[in-house]
């Protein structure tokens, strides 16, 4: 499982690398409106990688590898990258344009709701007997996010005082996940086992 | 007789020179260094990188005194809420301001440096923070007429000891993601008096909390004058940047968070899925 999945492995380690490094670094890479219209693109990919709490970091980095370990071995792991990539900076875009109240932003959960949606699509066309459990995590995360965008506040989430949860990412990260799997120039690979 | 009244002479003599010598007439000094404070372990300079510091208005100020070395160092944990309630009375009127959070010393860390200043700017939520350190030291001395202690009456009557209490106080404004210090402002004062021997001890306090009250008073008009001045610079000075906040209550800091139980649920359903069987339709 483990080899099969070398970039999930890889970003986990840096989202828990990150958050040991303090705040200043974290600063320095997460997603900064002004920042980035200064020219400061880097935090277009990086602000996906730090987060504001280890708890925050904790949850959102467990959340991305055990997904990255359902999706990479499916979709192949250059494409997986490719996807992440492209994805990272389409959720930051996305957010640009679609939050401009938003000034700051942290978190790999986006990502994870991506590799989510990936996962599970591609889940739902191989494994049919995991539909039922599909469905029921489908829901949740529906249920979530859609609580999230009515109620502007934070479900099942202890995000620190003063942090808003960002539901546009969540809800970016599903459209792309979406498309990366419903993409015609996707092939699935063959799983491993069975 | 003679050599009796002789030794009970002496005797008295000794017994009045250890009532008096059993007060301190020395100096005595407290102190809270923000250098102490923030770099506790510096052997050398710390480095400076060049870092953009941005603002985003209105800004979240927490203010709070430095941790002292030692028990009972600095005015008391009330007086300290007081004078810094003082402070923030005094800043309410700018809209630049969002909020002010009066920190209590109980949550700095003596020798705690930036990492416990990042702790307790999370905690409240304060994008910059005012530590306030102070010097005071206080000289007592005695007058001529501390003569008339030796009748013991006199150690209750006559103002034979005199204080003169010297305080600075000094806000250093930083900004905690930079860590840059953006601005500071002293104040001094210095209250003098005297006393008897038997209230030296309740004077002399009420000297030291008055000389951080006139400090603290000086201090203000000073904190606002810079401040004035750190507006004008941060204007022309490209190494702060300024921003307004448009986003109101909801979305000024945004956070994608997944939470534990939807994280742990999602592993047990990759775990799950991980572990099926592919079934027989092909993709």
């Amino acid at each position: 499982v483990f080899r099969g999945a070398p970039v999930t492995l890889a970003l986990g380690g840096i989202c828990l690398l990150l958050a040991c490094t303090g705040e200043p670094v974290a600063a320095g890479l997460a997603w900064e409106r002004s920042a980035i219209l200064h020219g400061e693109l880097w935090r277009l990919w990086t602000g996906h990688l730090v987060h504001f709490t280890a708890s925050h970091a904790g949850a959102d980095g467990l959340a991305l590898v055990a997904l990255g370990l359902l999706a990479e071995p499916l979709t192949g792991s250059r494409r997986y990258a490719r996807i992440l990539a492209g994805g990272a900076i389409a959720i930051s875009l996305g957010l640009l344009a679609l939050a401009p109240g938003l000034h700051e932003f942290r978190g790999a959960s986006g990502l994870a709701v991506l590799s989510a949606v990936l996962g599970g699509v591609l889940a739902w066309r191989r494994h049919p007997a995991s539909r039922p459990m599909l469905c029921c995590a489908a829901l949740a995360l529906a249920s979530k996010t859609l609580w999230e965008a009515f109620a502007h506040t934070a479900a099942f989430t202890d995000l620190p005082a003063g942090v808003d949860v960002a539901w546009q990412a969540h809800l970016l990260g599903a459209l792309l996940g979406a498309i990366a799997a419903t993409g015609r120039r996707l092939p699935l690979r063959r799983a491993s086992h069975g | 007789m003679k050599r009796f009244l002789t030794l009970f002479c002496v005797l008295a003599l000794l017994a009045l020179g250890g009532c008096a010598s059993i007060f301190d007439h020395g100096g005595k000094r407290q102190a809270g260094s923000i250098v102490d404070y923030l770099y506790p372990d510096a052997k050398e300079p710390p480095k400076m990188e060049p870092t953009v510091t941005r603002l985003r208005l209105p800004v979240r100020v927490g203010i709070a005194f430095v941790p002292g070395a030692g028990r009972g160092a600095g005015p008391q944990e009330a007086a300290q809420a007081q004078l810094l309630e003082r402070v923030k009375a005094s800043f309410s009127q700018y809209d630049y301001i969002g909020s002010i959070e009066v920190i209590p010393s109980a949550y700095l860390r003596p020798r705690g440096g930036f990492d416990n200043l990042d702790q307790v700017a999370r905690m409240f939520n304060v994008d910059v923070i005012a530590l306030v350190s102070y010097d005071q030291i206080r000289f007592n001395d005695t007058n001529r007429l501390a003569v008339l202690y030796w009748t013991v009456v006199g150690a209750y009557l006559i103002k034979g000891d005199q204080y003169d209490v010297q305080t600075m106080v000094d806000a250093a404004v930083f900004d905690v993601r930079s860590r840059k210090l953006l601005f500071r402002a002293p104040g001094t004062s210095q209250v003098k008096g005297s006393a008897t021997m038997a209230g030296y001890g309740k004077e002399v306090r009420g000297a030291a909390a008055d000389g951080y009250v006139q400090a603290v008073d000086q201090m203000i008009p000073q904190l606002q004058t810079q401040l004035a001045s750190f507006k004008e610079r941060a204007k022309s000075d490209p190494a702060i940047l300024v921003e307004r906040s448009e986003g109101g209550k909801h979305g000024e800091r945004g956070a994608g968070g997944i939470g534990w139980p939807l994280a742990l649920l999602l592993v047990l359903l990759a775990m799950r899925v991980g572990a099926a069987k592919p079934g027989r339709r092909r993709v």
